[in-house]
């Protein structure tokens, strides 16, 4: 089974974030410290642990310039069988919708089996690539999967997932889209020697010439206006006194002051 | 607003689930003509069930759209939408939900806000949205271009759920048939461990980290939470070691939630749980350590044993309750 996974660069979630005053669309600020979006290594472990038990080959996808290759070195590192990125000035410009149509092609491209990618991108966490790339190929999707097997029953996938209260189990027949869940597969942390050599890899790349996609489809159908700080909390009240009396302070002050009781 | 702005209303058990009230309440408010869509299920129990909270329900009755899978709603959705030509389309974030907006999107070619916590209209008359990005420290303004209906999913918790007392009008609509393939088939759904109250729209979330040391700890979360009427929350540390299910987790990897009232028991406060459960409205931190970063990002503190604390509390919510 060959599977494509779609990986992203994000920032990490460490990094400093500050929102400049006045608060229009350049006014986030975010330290330059980069990881791969932890639900895409879920997604890329879990290929990689298929294609141990049913073979084919795992091949790494990202849209985008600078820092998305560090994706796919570490999907490399991982143990990908290939890399592949789109790279073209016009997705600097786009949104999501653009960067789903221009995945959605490069994977028709790829032909694989199956798409696996993170239920939802660690920097917008939209969880809109997954659907919306499985929409454009005409595809079944699966979101936030917890399990993921060949079926028994049938030709195709077994499914588990675990969302909106329920757990539910899916069977879908191939090619499919399948979202990754916490719990479809711990990601490996890679040797050292894998990421040096993942260094000297080679990257496939693509660009909307080699994929016939017009660069009027990557026009934004969303735009950012401005940015804002999130709402401060007021600082802390810390309530004293022995167990009994701080419990019945703090239910108090539930009831009467935040107004979050009965 | 000119034009309808559509509703999809998920239902749950004989009711709708609260963020869908809570959407149609914000619709309303828009000013535009807020029409609840109901997909699949029995549309006279459909039509009941949602009619106290929208002036039009439209009751699409067809099989196939019963298990819920995105592709079937959002292949009749986008059916409807092409005929009927809404101004907007919202829904909640949920799974399915946010599955089925992104097939929208990408059918449609229209934009779409995921997860958004704040919707008004612009002066051209189309929807601007306020959504977090990067775990919820900013907060971005989208506004929205190109082909209309503008489709957002809200965030369970950031609008208020009206009460019913509306009585609408109902349309049945039977989608042709031509358009359904069940591509992905259920084959069995089960309930989850979390217990009797959905974390995503739980108005109080009691939740538990490491200072519980050990899942019988977790005892103490489970029985102030049964005090509350609260869902079950717990932290990374706590799932990765085994004492609770991953569907419990609330944090960068886990759920994010916004409940009125969020109760964290023995847990530090670092910044991936954070992530998940910042846009509460009340958090309380109780903790052993004095020094917990959690402290400063709560409105009430208290540093002592939680496992004399937890107990206590308890009783307090109860007696506070008239229990």
């Amino acid at each position: 089974m060959n599977i494509v996974v779609l990986v992203k660069q994000v920032p990490d979630p460490e990094a400093r974030v500050t929102v400049k005053e006045g608060g229009g669309p350049d006014a986030l600020q975010v330290e330059d410290r980069w990881v791969t979006s932890y639900f895409d290594e879920i997604a890329l472990e879990k290929a990689l642990l298929l294609r141990g038990s049913l073979g084919g080959a795992v091949i790494a996808l990202t849209a985008g310039g600078g820092k998305a290759a560090d994706a796919l070195r570490r999907a490399v590192a991982f143990g990908a069988d290939r890399a592949v990125q789109v790279d073209d000035p016009a997705l600097g410009h786009t949104d999501a919708l653009g960067v789903a149509r221009v995945l959605s092609a490069a994977v028709r491209r790829l032909a694989p089996d199956l798409v696996l990618a993170g239920r939802a991108a660690g920097d917008d966490e939209a969880g809109f690539v997954g659907g919306a790339v499985a929409e454009l190929l005409g595809w079944p999707h699966i979101e936030e999967a917890v399990e993921l097997d060949v079926a028994e029953c049938c030709p195709g996938l077994r499914a588990t997932r675990v969302a909106d209260g329920a757990k539910e189990i899916l069977d879908v027949a191939l090619p499919a889209v399948v979202t990754a869940q916490k719990g479809l597969a711990v990601p490996r942390v890679p040797q050292v020697t894998n990421v040096m050599k993942a260094m000297r890899a080679k990257i496939e790349k693509l660009d909307l010439a080699a994929l016939g996609l017009a660069p009027e489809r990557l026009a934004p159908t969303v735009a950012v206006a401005g940015y804002q700080a999130p709402p401060a909390r007021p600082p802390v009240k810390m309530i004293a006194g022995t167990a009994p009396e701080a419990a019945r302070t703090l239910v108090g002050l539930l009831r009467d002051e935040a107004k979050v009781l009965g | 607003m000119n034009g309808e702005i559509w509703v999809v209303v998920e239902r749950k058990e004989d009711g709708v689930r609260r963020v869908c009230r809570e959407a149609l309440g914000r619709a309303a408010a828009l000013g535009g003509e807020a029409v609840a869509v109901v997909p699949g299920g029995d549309p006279d129990e459909a039509a009941a069930a949602v009619a106290p909270y929208a002036k039009r329900v439209l009751a699409v009755a067809h099989p196939l759209l019963d298990d819920g899978d995105a592709e079937t709603w959002a292949a009749v959705l986008a059916e409807l939408i092409a005929v009927r030509r809404p101004a907007a389309v919202l829904g909640g974030a949920t799974a399915r939900c946010r599955g089925v907006f992104a097939r929208l999107s990408a059918r449609l070619g229209c934009g779409y806000a995921a997860d958004v916590t704040g919707l008004d209209v612009t002066p051209g008359g189309r929807l601007r949205a306020v959504r977090p990005v990067l775990g919820g420290r900013a907060y971005a303004t989208l506004e929205f271009r190109g082909p209309t209906p503008d489709l957002a999913t809200v965030r369970p918790g950031a609008f208020p759920a009206p009460a019913a007392g509306l009585a609408g009008t109902v349309e049945r609509v039977t989608p042709a048939t031509g358009a359904l393939t069940a591509r992905v088939r259920f084959a069995g759904r089960l309930p989850l461990e979390a217990g009797p109250v959905d974390l995503a729209e739980a108005d109080v979330i009691v939740a538990g980290g490491r200072g519980l040391r050990g899942p019988e700890g977790f005892r103490l979360v489970e029985d102030l939470a049964a005090a509350f009427g609260a869902a079950v929350g717990a932290s990374r540390a706590c799932v990765d070691a085994g004492w609770r299910d991953h569907s419990c987790q609330v944090g960068k990897s886990g759920r994010t939630v916004s409940p009125k009232l969020y109760v964290a028991l023995g847990i530090s406060g670092a910044v991936h749980h954070r992530m998940g459960m910042d846009s509460a409205r009340t958090v309380v931190a109780i903790n052993n350590d004095p020094n917990a970063p959690f402290f400063k990002h709560a409105d009430y503190g208290i540093a002592g044993d939680l496992f004399e604390l937890a107990p206590a509390l308890a009783a307090e919510v109860r007696k506070a309750k008239g229990e």
